[in-house]
């Protein structure tokens, strides 16, 4: 064999490993070699409030809405909830636009991060690791803004790693007032994967079913529900659907249930588990249609500023022995509750199932353009009547338990589902606490230690 | 019934109405009782309960009381430890349970002292034997036994098995349960969990509803409502260890568990409901005193309604057909029970693999422990019909299944055992009965359909089973000849569950039908949660069937002795109508 030929050979080694080299290097170590997010579009996603908070003429801090003066709000409230202002029902009291910042941890993983993000064609989430999936202001002529804006709430920080709501009160209330049932729950969520915050991080490991987050409920009150359990398993891979299983106390049996359940009343309230913390479905099961930008009045608000007065509701005299208030309800029927509403940045999501089937023909969504949750909605029939209208009052983190002080999160506060055509409302009260969770906790085991 | 003892019932039923209706209405926001002593959060929950049954034999008769169960339960949970060290919680649990049935006072004619009558063809004093007053026959013609069904008779009484005298079948105090739960964590640094449940309590296994596969831990309490009350009111807590090494997920499984029960406490058998007493499933009840009776005084058989094996002027035992001999006391019927010594080689056990693999939750599971209903073992090899109540060991070995299937928006589930050492009776095995290995399976689906037209709010819960018996070494000959279980059956299950006014209107359709006992049950009932604290419940199950003749033994097929294993448990039952009203106040 010649020289040349042999160096030939040698340049063709070179280059196949080259080759094999950069192949590696792009499949393995995508973050390793792709750029980070601009500053810019750091400040765009997650300060929107930095140069200035909404200014709306006419709306101001300590302004109160009601039936007297209603039409000055309708620049910043949808009609479906303005009318229940109009017709008496409620009043809402305006309050300041605080800043909700996410913690610096979300943020630094969104810069490290989001840049490698992208949808496939179906709209699963592909190349995800931390962070805001899609930051920077939604483009209005991009098919996909509304998906995106979906896959920002779905991973999003919300509760943030791990949480528990316990007490959660969950109270069944007619049109007159009449409070039917009243369920005492406590609600436990962990993110297996994309922590941030809270060790372990990035995961919680052994993760071999690729879990993204779990669920899990346990009901003490009333008797008959007693010991209830619920467990939902979220995938990583949204093309696996949710696992769900329920425990009967009065069965001492753990039944799985099926998907048809996620889309029904939930052990008879106004709320299917689809609902649950805006929407806990698939994002694929639906279609988002970004509609576009908004300053409307949200229902967020500092907690400990709230107004307490009533003494008896839902517990003796709504303090619990740490002296935590249970944010009060009032208006019509007591179905309303006693907070501030204040001016947000807002995205608005028309939000249609792909199953004809599906009890809801539409969501109109409202994500709020700083912490990239959802606080308002409402929800349609299938004959595309008003249904339901959700509100999930979210407090300021710092003005809320000492444990939650500085974790970024809007804390879930104060519910209501309305529905409007049965006159019948939920009324959800937390108490939410920002903290570290057995993972035994989201096991099907733990279920059948019940009582 | 009387038309007295029938208005003395309505006191009781309108103060627990009124007395329902007085706490319930108070708003719905009282709580359980929760507290803290010596720094432990302790939370006390509990229910009152009066639960009225009345019958009618085939529509025919009017309603007569069946049931007065009036029954207090608390239960008491303290927390001990929560996260401490290498405890991840340390828990303690109390539930007792005192009932009293004021059937047995209220219509005492049925089902009291005052219950049963003269047996025809008798003079009123038997010699040797005392009055003739205080039974029913049991069965159809041709063949019926004599059954004394007064509590606190005590002839045909079997010691320890469904003797109770009538105080302890109007009150009771049971000690539900009492166990600890303790869970260690991280258990040598494998990061595997260990959770012990020690005391008295429920061990439930398996997946099926209804049918009792894999759940054959417990023994349950059939007496006291059949198989129609919930399994959590009529299962026997034991007293037990309860060990789970809970791997977590490891490998393909996303939950992997390695369970082992020890059950520690005297053997208890199922309750079958005590001869006289208003719910004898499967008349087995009946049947053993009755036998017990025959076994000590012999006779008191009666075919085509005359008494047989007696003279009816001396009560003295005459030859009788069945084999040409006498029929005096200690030839024939059932001399007594062989109940399991409480010693360590009598302990039962079992072995369980739980888990999650893909979508699929699993289990494996192993029992060791003994038949909880009776055999009745000839006592000689001669096939006569004397013998003694056993209670075989068995293996049982299984598994489960579930998954939800989202194509279908349903759920499956599926159950099989083979059971090794169930004994059944056989009229061709000189001792009459036989061991046959037992295969059993289920096929369970659940699915929540909308039926818009009824609810357009809330799905409702369609829950369908089929459950089949494989008698593995059956033996028949002919159709009335050998072992009278069906050697292959199934039994079909539908439950239609709605929900109305935020579920707190609960109405509920089920049925069953036994494919070879030609037995079918339809029940029907409204549940009406009016507060958190108080819930109706107004119901009715209508039983259908027909009646099964078998080998007597005696030379003609009839109803009793085995013709009750062709008919099942639903046929046997036949054309005793129930109506039902509960009312429970809960805190």
């Amino acid at each position: 064999m010649n020289k040349d030929a042999q160096n030939s050979k040698r340049y063709f080694r070179a280059y196949v490993a080259i080759m094999v080299c950069t192949l590696l290097s792009t499949a393995g170590w995508p973050a390793a070699v792709r750029a980070e997010l601009s500053e810019d579009t750091i400040q765009e996603t997650f300060y929107p409030y930095r140069h200035g908070v909404p200014q709306v003429p006419g709306i101001e801090p300590g302004l109160v809405i009601n039936q007297s003066n209603w039409e000055v709000a309708k620049e910043v409230m949808y009609p479906e909830y303005l009318d229940l202002v109009k017709k008496g029902w409620v009043e809402i009291k305006v309050g300041e636009t605080i800043p909700f910042s996410l913690p610096d941890e979300y943020v630094e993983a969104t810069r490290k991060y989001a840049e490698q993000v992208t949808l496939s064609p179906e709209g699963y989430l592909q190349n995800y690791v931390a962070g805001l999936a899609f930051p920077g202001q939604p483009d209005p002529s991009d098919p996909q803004a509304g998906v995106k804006l979906a896959w920002s709430f779905k991973r999003g920080f919300n509760w943030g790693d791990n949480a528990c709501i316990c007490p959660f009160y969950w109270s069944f209330v007619k049109g007159d007032g009449t409070i039917e049932k009243t369920i005492n729950f406590s609600f436990h969520f962990l993110n297996f994967k994309h922590r941030v915050r809270h060790d372990p991080r990035p995961e919680v490991l052994p993760n071999p079913q690729e879990l993204f987050r779990g669920i899990y409920a346990r009901v003490f009150e009333p008797f008959d529900l007693k010991d209830t359990q619920v467990l939902i398993w979220q995938y990583e891979d949204e093309r696996k659907r949710d696992d769900s299983w329920l425990y009967l106390g009065f069965q001492r049996r753990v039944r799985r249930l099926s998907q048809e359940q996620r889309a029904d009343s939930f052990l008879g309230t106004n709320i299917f588990v689809d609902d649950f913390e805006g929407y806990e479905g698939r994002v694929t099961d639906m279609n988002w249609e970004y509609i576009g930008e908004r300053i409307l009045l949200m229902p967020m608000y500092k907690h400990n500023e709230m107004e307490f007065k009533l003494p008896d509701y839902p517990i003796s005299d709504n303090t619990d022995n740490e002296g935590y208030h249970y944010i009060e309800f009032g208006g019509r029927a007591g179905w309303f509750p006693n907070i501030t509403w204040q001016l947000r940045k807002v995205y608005v999501i028309e939000v249609t199932p792909k199953d004809p089937a599906y009890p809801y023909s539409k969501r109109v969504w409202f994500q709020d353009a700083e912490q990239y949750t959802n606080p308002l909605s409402f929800i349609y029939d299938r004959k595309g009547d008003l249904w339901k209208l959700f509100v999930i009052g979210k407090s300021h983190p710092d003005y809320h338990l000492p444990v939650n002080q500085g974790a970024g999160a809007n804390i879930d506060n104060s519910v209501h589902m309305i529905d409007v055509q049965r006159d019948h409302a939920t009324l959800l009260r937390f108490k939410g606490h920002i903290e570290k969770q057995r993972p035994e906790l989201f096991t099907v085991q733990n279920l059948r230690q019940g009582r | 019934m009387s038309i007295r003892r029938r208005a003395s019932l309505w006191p009781l039923v309108l103060t627990t109405f009124f007395l329902g209706i007085t706490l319930g209405a108070k708003p719905s926001v009282v709580w359980a009782i929760e507290t803290t002593i010596a720094g432990k959060s302790v939370r006390v929950n509990g229910f009152v309960e009066s639960l009225n049954i009345f019958r009618s034999e085939d529509f025919n008769e009017s309603p007569e009381l069946t049931q007065n169960r009036n029954t207090a339960e608390l239960e008491v949970d303290i927390e001990l430890l929560d996260n401490w060290g290498s405890i991840a919680f340390w828990t303690v649990f109390f539930d007792g349970r005192f009932f009293y049935d004021g059937v047995y006072d209220m219509n005492d004619n049925e089902f009291g002292n005052d219950a049963g009558g003269r047996l025809p063809g008798l003079p009123d004093q038997i010699p040797g034997f005392g009055p003739n007053r205080g039974f029913r026959l049991l069965g159809k013609p041709p063949l019926q036994f004599a059954v004394p069904v007064r509590p606190d008779d005590p002839r045909g009484k079997l010691s320890s098995y469904m003797a109770d005298d009538l105080d302890d079948l109007r009150y009771r105090f049971e000690l539900r349960e009492m166990y600890t739960d303790i869970e260690f964590q991280d258990i040598f640094g494998t990061g595997d969990n260990l959770f012990l449940r020690i005391g008295k309590q429920p061990i439930v296994w398996g997946r099926a509803d209804l049918f009792r596969l894999l759940d054959v831990i417990n023994p349950v309490d059939y007496g006291r409502h059949l198989f129609i009350e919930d399994y959590e009111l009529i299962r026997k807590p034991l007293w037990a260890t309860q060990a789970v090494w809970k791997f977590g997920p490891v490998g393909p499984f996303a939950d992997l568990n390695l369970e082992f029960d020890w059950i520690w406490q005297e053997f208890e058998f199922a309750d079958l409901g005590q001869g006289g007493t208003p719910h004898p499933i499967l008349g087995a009840g009946d049947f053993f005193r009755a036998n017990k009776l025959l076994f000590d005084q012999g006779g008191f058989l009666f075919v085509d309604g005359q008494p047989i094996g007696i003279d009816p002027a001396t009560g003295a035992p005459l030859p009788y057909a069945f084999g040409g001999a006498a029929f005096p006391p200690g030839i024939v019927g059932v001399r007594g029970v062989h109940k399991p010594t409480n010693k360590l080689g009598n302990n039962q056990f079992g072995v369980r693999v739980e888990g999650v693999y893909g979508e699929v939750g699993f289990s494996l599971n192993y029992f060791h422990g003994r038949q909880q209903l009776p055999s009745l073992r000839g006592l000689n090899p001669n096939f006569v019909p004397a013998g003694a109540i056993h209670f075989p060991t068995i293996e049982v070995l299984g598994g489960s299944a579930d998954w939800a299937d989202p194509w279908t928006g349903s759920t499956w589930r599926f159950e099989f055992t083979r059971t090794h050492g169930e004994e059944f009776p056989n009229t061709l095995s000189p001792r009459l009965f036989k061991q046959s290995d037992t295969v059993r399976y289920l096929f369970g689906w659940d699915r929540p359909t909308f039926l818009r037209p009824l609810n357009p709010y809330r799905t409702f819960v369609f829950s369908g089973q089929a459950f089949f018996t494989h008698l593995i070494h059956h033996e028949s000959k002919g159709s009335r000849r050998g072992m009278p279980d069906p050697d292959v059956n199934v039994v079909f299950t539908l439950l239609i569950q709605g929900f109305y006014m935020s579920d707190r209107i609960i109405p509920q359709i089920a049925q069953a039908y036994d494919y070879r006992g030609n037995g079918y049950l339809l029940l029907s009932n409204v549940q009406f949660i009016w507060t958190d604290h108080i819930d109706f419940t107004l119901g009715s199950n209508f039983f259908f069937g027909k009646q099964k003749k078998f080998d007597t033994l005696l030379g003609f097929p009839s109803e009793e002795p085995f013709g009750r294993f062709r008919e099942g448990v639903i046929s046997t039952f036949r054309d005793r109508h129930e109506f039902f009203f509960k009312v429970r106040y809960r805190f």
